[in-house]
């Protein structure tokens, strides 16, 4: 039958939990400034400490999601010195003094970035927990400019998965930010 | 994950030096496998030494006419590196087809060789697993073994290495540049990884001292007759069932020299000496493709939810080489399988 | 109708959640922070039948920064009766009800919940956390065991 918490507390305060508490230490706190969207974040936490949590719940940036946290549904992914990754499978202090993009760092002075209109435009999502991830990725792979068509999108966005099934809506939007871009970016479809 | 002390190494010396004064230490780089297994307690290390500073990152020539690729080097600039595209494109075919843009971003060469198996009772603390306990017992071999090896095993193991990059590495005959307290040393790609055995808590012939520091190719990459086929369940974005890299050298179509490994069906790249000794001299042809596919596969056996892996890579040995003889390599984009 | 459009009808129309989607703003369950918030980690059954005889907390609740650990033994008052689990609609049966007793009876079962102040000390110390369990014999085989299914279904034509 369930005890009372005040029985169990007194418990836990017993002598041998004492010395328990005396062995386990957690790892000593590090200092490191993470560069977020243009904001310098000096931070003391944990080595264990993932970027995306670092970015959550550390920073309050709440855009980035943790979907599986196992660096298997790209719903974490943002973009580290332009690079698109997946920062749950990253250690912040690792990242001690790189440029971070979030989702919350697209839009300039309150305008969308092209990938967010487009993915309005395109209703390239419907609960949306999947979609930070997503145009993080798509500004990723748009600064890789290796994909010229709908099927290069496509496989070149493979790591993030919609549970929503959103992918078509998902793969025009990024064509349609794509088409945008200056004359050096091939348009659309191949 | 465990409480863990970090450090940063400050250059191959003082890594070296990190990692044998505290036996609980490890490398990290990319993390995309290490920090999986420590979030799921599989492995515990009590301190992560930070090695992406060395500066193991540029991709040369090596005098032979060969290339030298640092081991920090991530998998997608390697996969995308106008060398490599040109005189290695099948291994810039077999990165492009593992893992996601996002992990390929973070993965370091020498992590992917490292990297541990997937097998989901080797992940599974709760079950009992001749590689994270010795002597503990292997419960894939009478439990879901599906996604698990067809050659190589032994009674303790029948784990399998998940990486593309490693089967085509073994197809090009790549060696590893190891720095340890001993000094360095040059490791064929075929004595890197090993097979189960008695020690299946063992995956490879790296010395706990010793960090990869490059990896380097020989001159010869194939690149006019080659092939990265690998058969999944879905797309993209998962493990291979059976991968096949071939590799030919056709002359008035004979086959002067030949490359055959597999991927997902052993505790390491399956390359078959004998199968590729009777393609040396034969026709480029399906008759001699067949041959060398049931000559690799003569030992071939599965446990149960795994035995069709065995036709499954009979079939996808004689594609490869085929796609390879008439020089039209599987896409890792358009997914036909021509 | 006449020929006369409509504003809204037959036309599609931009999500009123879209801006807040896109641009991150939009905040889901785990994601609206109150002072003094907590994070959980569930430990899982190491079997699939049988019971907890004994759930060692001890080295876990000493991790500083662990708040509470929820175990059968541990745990608020829960309701007994099945109606209380379910709704109007809900299918007849006994529902699961977490961490109710010691029982286990599927694989992966919540057997405890760890609490803390942020989500990696939670993880950590659930890892702590040591069971003895009594194991009994489970089976997972349908077909081996359709002889002994409890009711038989009826079969209904289904409406034309």
């Amino acid at each position: 039958m369930a005890k009372s918490s005040a029985a169990r507390k007194s418990t836990a305060k017993s002598s041998a939990a004492r010395e328990e508490r005396k062995k386990l230490s957690l790892p000593a706190k590090m200092t490191i400034t993470l560069h977020v969207n243009g904001v310098a974040k000096k931070l003391s936490l944990a080595p264990w400490t993932t970027l995306l949590d670092a970015l959550r719940i550390h920073i309050g940036l709440t855009g980035t999601k943790k979907g599986c946290d196992h660096g298997q549904c790209g719903a974490c992914t943002v973009l580290v010195d332009g690079r698109r990754i997946n920062s749950c499978l990253t250690l912040a202090v690792m990242k001690d003094g790189a440029q971070i993009t979030t989702i919350e760092g697209l839009a300039k002075d309150g305008a969308l970035h092209p990938l967010q209109q487009a993915f309005i435009d395109h209703d390239a999502f419907q609960c949306g927990y999947c979609t930070p991830g997503q145009i993080c990725s798509a500004v990723g792979l748009i600064n890789e400019a290796r994909a010229h068509s709908a099927e290069e999108i496509r496989e070149l966005m493979s790591g993030n998965i919609c549970r929503c099934g959103a992918y078509p809506n998902i793969v025009a939007a990024i064509e349609q930010a794509m088409s945008r871009k200056p004359a050096s970016l091939p348009k659309g479809r191949a | 994950m465990n409480n863990f002390e970090f450090s940063r190494a400050t250059d191959v010396a003082d890594a070296v030096r990190q990692i044998t004064t505290e036996p609980g230490a490890a490398f990290i780089a990319g993390g995309t496998n290490l920090i999986d297994l420590i979030k799921e307690g599989v492995t515990k290390p009590s301190r992560l030494v930070d090695i992406t500073r060395l500066g193991l990152d540029r991709i040369e020539d090596t005098s032979d006419g060969g290339l030298r690729i640092g081991a920090l080097v991530p998998n997608s600039d390697l996969a995308y590196h106008p060398e490599i595209a040109k005189r290695y494109p099948l291994l810039a075919s077999a990165i492009l087809a593992g893992a996601s843009p996002q992990l390929r971003n973070m993965a370091s060469t020498g992590g992917n060789l490292l990297q541990r198996t997937r097998c989901f009772y080797f992940y599974d603390t709760t079950t009992p697993c001749n590689k994270r306990e010795p002597g503990s017992g292997c419960s894939a071999i009478d439990g879901l073994n599906r996604m698990y090896a067809i050659l190589g095993a032994s009674e303790h193991c029948i784990a399998t290495h998940p990486s593309d990059m490693c089967v085509a590495l073994a197809a090009l005959e790549a060696r590893v540049l190891a720095a340890g307290r001993n000094g360095e040393r040059s490791i064929a790609f075929a004595d890197f990884h090993r097979l189960p055995g008695d020690t299946p808590q063992i995956d490879t012939n790296l010395s706990k001292d010793e960090i990869i520091t490059a990896l380097e190719l020989p001159p010869d990459g194939f690149a006019k007759n080659y092939s990265y086929l690998k058969n999944r369940d879905r797309l993209s974005y998962a493990f291979a069932l059976v991968s096949v890299a071939a590799g030919l050298e056709i002359e008035n179509g004979m086959i002067r020299q030949a490359r055959l490994v597999l991927g997902g069906v052993a505790h390491k790249p399956w390359r078959d000496r004998e199968a590729e000794a009777q393609l040396s001299g034969a026709p480029a042809a399906r008759e001699s493709f067949m041959r060398a596919a049931e000559t690799l596969l003569n030992d071939a056996r599965g446990f149960g939810h795994n035995d069709f892996k065995i036709e499954l890579a009979r079939r996808a040995i004689v594609r490869a080489l085929s796609q390879a003889a008439s020089g039209t390599p599987q896409s890792q984009i358009d997914k036909r399988v021509r | 109708m006449n020929g006369t459009s409509t504003n809204y009808l037959g036309k599609p129309t931009s999500r009123v959640d879209g801006h807040a989607k896109v641009t991150g703003t939009a905040k889901y369950a785990a994601e609206h922070t109150v002072p003094g918030l907590a994070y959980g980690f569930v430990v899982t059954s190491a079997i699939a039948r049988g019971r907890t005889r004994t759930i060692h907390t001890a080295e876990a609740l000493a991790v500083p920064g662990v708040l509470d650990i929820f175990t059968h033994a541990h745990r608020p008052k829960l309701a007994s009766s099945d109606e209380k689990y379910g709704d109007e609609v809900a299918p007849p049966g006994s529902p699961f009800r977490p961490l109710y007793d010691d029982q286990v009876r599927f694989s992966g079962q919540p057997v405890a919940l760890v609490v803390a102040e942020d989500p990696e000390t939670a993880r950590f110390a659930a890892s702590l956390i040591r069971i003895d369990y009594n194991q009994r014999t489970h089976t997972t085989d349908l077909e081996e065991n359709r002889g002994r299914a409890r009711g038989q279904g009826k079969w209904r034509k289904p409406f034309p």
